[in-house]
């Protein structure tokens, strides 16, 4: 059942990916749906591309970034948020799938950001069960930029990525600059002294679904962009079932409605920080 | 049996109605050991699991860390891990005994899986969602009983019972247990309201039949019982 309830103020002046560009066909028209309004996506010969609202009205405003269309039923105060290294000229940066998910974009950020589950879920790619133990790091909240950062994350992955040869010591910055979207910063199995970064922006479909859209950006100069692309798709099919199986779908931000642990603080963080910014959309308040 | 897709939530005030009593919710041989079903009462989902010591254990159906459904966790005998952070929830009062990303401290008392009463008793499982200081009741008077398979039907409690209470030999002895006569043998039948719009009927024969007739009355009441549903779940 599609849930019509109208969007906040927040989250109708957000910008939302709502396609990957390569994944539009040119002089077709993708029907997407955001916050409950149905879209279409169209994309000219030209490689110009057009956001409408099927229901008619003028052309929505539309930003190509990171290799995904994003559009807005607002009027966003800002641009979308930089992900510096995408400009990069060695990396790769890999549409790596758009996953329909039955549950609310906020369950899927938070997934996203949720170091505890590593060795358990993704065990002997992104951690092992017997190393579960999550170290202290810290969680820095700043209103200008306006995002959250972890930093000193550290994880020990016996495959981190699909350019990975050996486990060792992964460190992992993550960072939430939107609601409904976040951004990875990891050890690169190919220069330990830079970072790959893994995306996701969240498509909320309605309060209860959303789509993941993914972006792997990677020093990798070795594999297809297939491979790539399955080696994230084969983690996040590891999640899903999680995500689809959380009890409420939308995110409660009652810290007293889930009971978070001292590895947790980034997650309550982000709930504190939709809290204080007064999300409505996707959360339980 | 699981709930229906969607439903399962929106109990809330069917269950306050009704959430003093006990309810069969599975036939206990269902249970099979190192498994974890699901299953409703009430709008309330719950993971049923048997442990080791052969004890029934009904938890709600979520862990209080991040709310993942525990029915697609693991029973490891003594304990229900969670697949999302493995935390593992003990055996009898649900306590957390262990979280892998902080192993080195015991995990605070307040910890706890939500764990609703239950019990066996004449081969059925029994959930209650509130403390009773009652056993659940034993009909027939706990003369031996074959039970037979148990019949989801997608339909309220009150619509189960008014085709229940329309086919002329059903008796009520409350709002959710019905009996009645037929051939020298009394068909016992036990309702479960998993939500709003889905119910399970239990059902047992008094007396077993004999041994030699056993497969042709299983499908006869099979039959029976696929008629009930049909009618309830007619438009």
């Amino acid at each position: 059942m599609t849930d019509i309830a109208l969007p906040d103020r927040i989250a109708l002046d957000a910008w939302y990916a709502v396609a990957a560009i390569d994944e539009i066909r040119p002089d077709r028209t993708r029907s997407v749906t955001l916050l409950g309004a149905r879209l279409g996506v169209t994309r000219g010969s030209d490689g110009e591309v057009l956001v409408s609202a099927e229901a008619g009205g003028s052309a929505l405003p539309v930003a190509l970034r990171f290799g995904h269309v994003w559009t807005t039923l607002g009027a966003p105060a800002a641009d979308v948020f930089a992900i510096a290294e995408y400009h990069e000229p060695d990396r790769r940066n890999v549409n790596a799938g758009s996953v329909g998910v039955r549950t609310s974009g906020p369950r899927v950020v938070e997934n996203f950001l949720d170091m505890g589950h590593l060795p358990i879920v993704h065990a002997d790619y992104l951690g092992v069960e017997a190393r579960a133990e999550i170290a202290p790091y810290r969680v820095d909240v700043t209103a200008e930029p306006d995002q959250i950062l972890a930093t000193r994350c550290r994880i020990f992955q016996p495959m981190s990525s699909v350019a990975a040869t050996q486990g060792f010591e992964v460190d992992y910055t993550f960072r939430v600059p939107h609601p409904y979207c976040a951004v990875l910063y990891k050890s690169s199995p190919v220069d330990p002294a830079r970072n790959d970064v893994i995306a996701i922006f969240a498509q909320p479909v309605d309060q209860d679904h959303s789509v993941a859209h993914m972006l792997v950006s990677v020093l990798d100069q070795t594999h297809s962009d297939q491979a790539i692309r399955a080696f994230q798709q084969f983690i996040f099919g590891q999640d899903r079932p999680i995500l689809e199986n959380q009890i409420p779908a939308r995110l409660p931000l009652d810290p007293r409605a889930e009971i978070p642990i001292r590895v947790d603080a980034t997650s309550s963080a982000y709930r504190r920080w939709l809290r204080q910014k007064g999300v409505r959309y996707g959360v339980l308040a | 049996m699981a709930a229906p897709e969607g439903r399962a939530l929106r109990g809330a005030g069917v269950r306050a109605l009704a959430a003093d009593r006990w309810f069969t919710v599975m036939r206990s041989e269902e249970l099979v050991p190192r498994h974890v079903a699901q299953t409703a009462l009430l709008g309330q989902e719950i993971a049923l699991w048997r442990d080791d010591g052969g004890g029934v254990n009904a938890f709600e159906n979520r862990c209080p860390h991040r709310g993942v459904r525990l029915s697609i966790g693991q029973n490891t005998g003594l304990e229900l891990r969670c697949r999302y952070h493995g935390w593992r929830f003990a055996r009898g009062d649900g306590r957390c005994t262990h979280i892998p990303a902080d192993p080195s401290r015991p995990p605070p008392a307040v910890l706890r899986a939500t764990v609703y009463q239950a019990a066996v008793q004449q081969g059925f499982i029994w959930v209650a969602l509130s403390p009773l200081d009652r056993p659940p009741p034993s009909w027939g008077a706990g003369a031996p009983w074959l039970t037979l398979r148990s019949t989801p039907v997608d339909a309220g409690v009150e619509r189960v019972r008014a085709v229940l209470e329309a086919a002329a030999q059903a008796i009520a002895h409350d709002a959710y247990t019905f009996t009645s006569e037929v051939e020298q043998a009394r068909l016992t039948l036990m309702l479960q309201p998993m939500c709003e719009a889905g119910t399970v009927i239990h059902a047992a024969l008094t007396p077993p039949p004999l041994l030699a007739d056993r497969l042709a009355v299983l499908r006869q009441y099979a039959a029976r019982l696929a008629r009930l549903r049909d009618a309830a779940e007619a438009p």
